[in-house]
């Protein structure tokens, strides 16, 4: 029983390791998607919003406006959060077994990083002519 | 009796070296992903932030009435164009010799930003009150956002051009007060400030406006901006583009569009008059030079300037009231013709 046990654990260890990238590389990539989800979610809702309480004033629609955006911002965080803990733990797996998925999800993962201070990197590197 | 088979000894050495090394990089990328998404949500907020600062401008109460200046006027409610938001503004008719009132050629007054129809700081009821007693009607309103007229986020031009949009449409086919005096027969247009490049923007696309005046435009809002943000929020200028993106999430405002510099060209042949203060420190007269050459590349460009010695932004009314009024009058009367007041 032990030897059947140990052998079908192994074959699929086997399997993974020959395995496509394009799994791990979704994985890696998939806190950057939801972001992204969540993020045109909430602009389009923000848009929608501002047109269904245009009539109110801009008082009302300010706040219900920024009331969708800080929500949206609120559910970003907390997406991005759950999206990159279950792909750290996919990861850790991949990295006990040794199985090369780990790296390929790392990189991805690298990119999203990277990807998410885009914004930040951007505003500190375009060119501003400020009057004098 | 469990015997572990002999292969998982053998596997052993190369998993165990793996994860030692992966997780050190796993952890690092890790801290770069909170570093990153910790960054990114700061920075959206602080621009939010910054957005709902850019567009308020508490709205402030008119001071006195064309009544102070012993001139007759009714108050107005027209709709914007577009988003048909209620504008509250004064109908003052001109005065001719003798004093019988006329409204045959009419100009529209537009305010600066943070101020209303009445602006003291700029001569606006002064101004209105000169017009009428050179035989001029006057349309003086308040723009979204400022004076009686409803709330709206300050966009510097990008929505209220609905509103001088909105003017023109009120004098060609409102009910106007005075019913006797008619329709205006030929409209002008004086403006100060962002109620200069938004009168510019909006005589690029309403060919009603026969005439322009543009006291110390802006060719284009974003350098101010660059400036003006960072300054007033005492910000580096990085949260500059977030906070100009944020408003275009909140509020629909895209200030990269207000550039009165690109379509000015657009308002030959009709004449602009474009007045500047040589000692203004918020908008630079170098948009003044700018402006001019835009509105000069046009075919049939009628384009005079006045680069007011010593006046600071808005101020070359109070500087040289005499012959800012005589200047402005005489280019509205060889423009828009005289009313003989058959």
């Amino acid at each position: 029983m032990s030897t059947r046990l140990s052998a079908s654990t192994a074959v699929p260890v086997q399997n993974r390791r020959a395995g496509g990238l394009g799994t791990p590389v979704l994985m890696g990539l998939m806190p950057l998607l939801a972001l992204l989800v969540v993020v045109s979610a909430t602009l389009l809702a923000v848009a929608l919003v501002r047109q269904l309480t245009a009539a109110a004033g801009f008082f009302t629609q300010q706040q219900v406006s920024l009331i969708f955006l800080i929500c949206g911002l609120a559910l970003a965080a907390l997406v991005y959060i759950v999206a990159l803990t279950r792909t750290c733990r996919r990861i850790a797996t991949w990295q006990a077994r040794g199985d090369r998925r780990a790296r390929a999800a790392l990189l991805a993962l690298l990119a999203t990083a990277l990807i998410v201070a885009l914004p930040v990197v951007l505003a500190i590197v375009l060119p501003q002519s400020p009057a004098p | 009796m469990y015997s572990p088979p002999s292969f998982s000894t053998t596997a052993a050495p190369p998993v165990a070296k793996t994860t030692g090394t992966g997780r050190l990089l796993r952890r690092v990328i890790v801290a770069l992903l909170i570093v990153s998404g910790l960054l990114t949500l700061a920075y959206s907020a602080a621009s939010l932030y910054i957005a709902t600062q850019l567009v308020y401008a508490p709205q402030k109460a008119i001071y006195a009435t064309p009544a102070s200046l012993g001139l007759q006027f009714r108050d107005v409610t027209f709709p914007s164009r577009i988003d048909h938001l209620p504008l509250r503004g004064w109908f003052i008719p001109g005065v001719l010799p003798g004093g019988r009132l006329t409204a045959r050629r009419t100009i529209i007054v537009v305010h600066g930003s943070r101020a209303n129809r009445a602006d003291q700081a700029a001569g606006l009821l002064d101004l209105s009150g000169a017009f009428a007693r050179q035989g001029f009607a006057v349309l003086a309103f308040d723009m979204r956002g400022s004076g009686e007229s409803p709330s709206a986020p300050l966009s510097l031009g990008y929505f209220e051009q609905r509103d001088v949009l909105g003017a023109i449409d009120f004098l060609r086919t409102g009910p106007l007060p005075y019913p006797a005096l008619g329709r205006p027969r030929i409209i002008g247009g004086w403006g100060v400030s962002m109620g200069a490049a938004t009168l510019l923007l909006a005589a690029s696309q309403e060919p009603a406006i026969r005439a322009v005046v543009s006291d110390s435009a802006y060719a284009d809002i974003l350098p101010i901006l660059e400036r003006e943000v960072p300054r007033g929020g005492h910000l580096p200028p990085l949260f500059t583009p977030g906070a100009l993106l944020a408003a275009q999430a909140l509020y629909g405002i895209d200030y990269y569009d207000v550039r009165p510099v690109d379509v000015v060209a657009g308002i030959a042949p009709r004449p602009i008059f474009f007045i500047h203060g040589a000692a203004d420190t918020y908008v630079p007269p170098s948009n003044l030079a700018l402006l001019a050459s835009a509105a000069r590349t046009a075919s049939g460009a009628s384009v005079q300037t006045w680069l007011v010695p010593g006046a600071n932004h808005a101020q070359a009314y109070h500087t040289q009231t005499q012959e800012y009024v005589a200047r402005v009058m005489a280019f509205f009367t060889g423009t828009l013709g005289p009313d003989s007041g058959r």
